[in-house]
């Protein structure tokens, strides 16, 4: 990546995912195991009740 | 911190891809009036993203000086290889009513067709959201 390029800004949010699949930080451990091993899942976001990761 | 904005210069960006072992990144998004009394001041979550996609991001330049030259910046091959989430105003909901009607009254070839006609209409709103983006 060339330095001068290090000032510009990146619009990320046409590609972020906006749905992502979230859990509760209140959720069981064997919910959470099926929740990944049923939807094949490789990330899983914890959040709390205000929705903060 | 592993987290990032909507709106990021390159040096953050490349300051967390480089120091974050992470394949995936929490997008949050700010709020100044947030105050709840037991220290909760993250922003809310606004989506997450992929280190493959930020680096797909960065391999094909699409970024800009200001926030709105990134729309321009962005390269074709760019927007057919990596498709962001199209709006639901994209969606003719005329269509869709259509396709319903018909793949009721019809029979399995038409409903399939129906669902190919659906892949196609969603294709054609990809390309014009992404020509309305680049022009």
């Amino acid at each position: 990546m060339p330095v001068e390029d290090f000032d510009k800004f990146i619009d990320l949010a046409p590609y972020l995912n906006p749905t992502p699949y979230v859990v509760s930080q209140e959720s069981t451990l064997a919910r959470i195991f099926r929740l990944f091993r049923t939807m094949g899942l490789r990330h899983l976001m914890v959040v709390n009740k205000y929705v903060n990761p | 911190m592993d987290l990032l904005w909507p709106f990021i210069f390159l040096s953050q960006l490349y300051y967390m891809l480089s120091t974050i072992r992470h394949q995936a990144f929490p997008i949050i998004e700010f709020e100044q009036q947030r105050d709840k009394g037991d220290g909760h001041t993250l922003g809310t979550l606004n989506g997450i993203i992929l280190r493959y996609q930020l680096m797909m991001i960065l391999k094909n330049r699409a970024y800009g000086n200001r926030i709105h030259d990134t729309v321009r910046c962005r390269r074709m091959d760019f927007n057919e290889f990596m498709y962001g989430f199209l709006s639901l105003l994209c969606v003719s909901l005329a269509f869709l009513l259509r396709s319903v009607g018909s793949a009721s009254s019809g029979d399995s070839s038409s409903s399939m067709a129906c669902s190919l006609l659906f892949g196609d209409r969603l294709a054609v709103c990809a390309n014009a959201a992404l020509a309305t983006n680049l022009a």
